[in-house]
């Protein structure tokens, strides 16, 4: 019963806590903040030089250029999507690693899908036609 | 017989998908300025920090735009080809150091010689960025209207500028 009762005091405790650079003011984004989003922009941005790395784990020369750009977007107050939108304006869709679903990406995202229909299929018309031979 | 529907299912993807592969050429493919106006920016010129350089120093002549640092290897070893066509060529050359202070600019251009009529000094890779390049050495051919016309990756060797630029060139001259 102690230990119910300190549980829900320290839950209480997290639930009333506010973190302390939320009282920052609203134009100055911090710091923390910055790296934060920024990360989360850049895992998603293709570096351009190796293909298949994103631009926060490439060392070549454009992504520590394109990782400064996003920072210094974060920090002029601009949201992700229209970082994510200057670059795709600049690279195409080619700088997402996840590719966006549109028509020329309907094949892509739909196939697996598709396979797994047809496997279900093909397992249904086989499992009907043994349990037919056995009756 | 019906056993093989399977195998030639899986042959066909694998032809539909190897033809979407190679049908792209990786270069040109996704390159978002091609036939594009030259993107706009604001810097400053290399030699004279004090003036500001932006989109318009582009248009008005056919432009070979350059991307290269004293720190690509690559950059050194086309330079020479770079010097020789600023000196056989009535074309327009612009510079865009990437990557530099300026003193080791200006040095490096002093001791391997300077084709440029002017170098835009781009420290940051703002411009870079801003005009969908991939890294250094880039080359760039720009119309009188300002309009990107080609991007070469990689070194202008003799090759590329006798069987690629040249005849572009040779060919927005008569348009």
């Amino acid at each position: 019963m102690r230990r119910w009762l300190m549980l829900v005091v320290l839950m209480a405790g997290f639930a009333f806590s506010v973190p302390g650079h939320a009282q920052d003011s609203q134009t100055v984004i911090s710091e923390e903040v910055v790296e934060q989003r920024a990360r989360d922009i850049g895992r998603g941005l293709r570096c351009v030089m190796c293909k298949n790395e994103s631009i926060e784990e490439s060392p070549s020369t454009t992504a520590q250029d394109m990782r400064r750009i996003v920072r210094e977007r974060v920090r002029s107050g601009e949201t992700d999507a229209e970082i994510i939108d200057y670059m795709q304006s600049r690279y195409g869709d080619f700088i997402l690693l996840k590719p966006p679903v549109q028509p020329n990406t309907y094949l892509l995202w739909g196939l697996p899908f598709l396979l797994l229909l047809l496997a279900l299929l093909w397992f249904w018309r086989a499992a009907r036609k043994y349990s037919q031979d056995q009756t | 017989m019906r056993g093989l529907i399977p195998l030639l299912a899986f042959l066909a993807l694998i032809v539909l998908l190897a033809v979407s592969i190679l049908r792209g050429n990786s270069d040109q493919l996704s390159y978002k300025f091609l036939n594009e106006p030259f993107p706009e920016f604001e810097l400053t010129e290399l030699y004279d920090e004090t003036r500001s350089v932006d989109q318009a120093l582009i248009r008005g002549e056919i432009t070979l735009v350059n991307i290269f640092g004293t720190w690509c290897t690559p950059c050194k070893a086309e330079h020479p080809k770079l010097v020789e066509i600023g000196e056989t060529e009535n074309l327009r050359l612009v510079g865009l150091n990437w990557r530099d202070t300026r003193d080791r600019a200006k040095s490096w251009l002093a001791q391997l010689g300077d084709p440029y009529d002017f170098v835009i000094y781009d420290r940051m890779g703002e411009l870079v960025i801003a005009m969908g390049a991939t890294g250094a050495p880039e080359t760039y051919v720009i119309d009188a209207q300002g309009i990107i016309r080609y991007k070469h990756v990689g070194m202008v060797t003799d090759q590329v500028w006798a069987e690629t630029l040249q005849p572009l060139i040779r060919q927005l001259e008569s348009e």
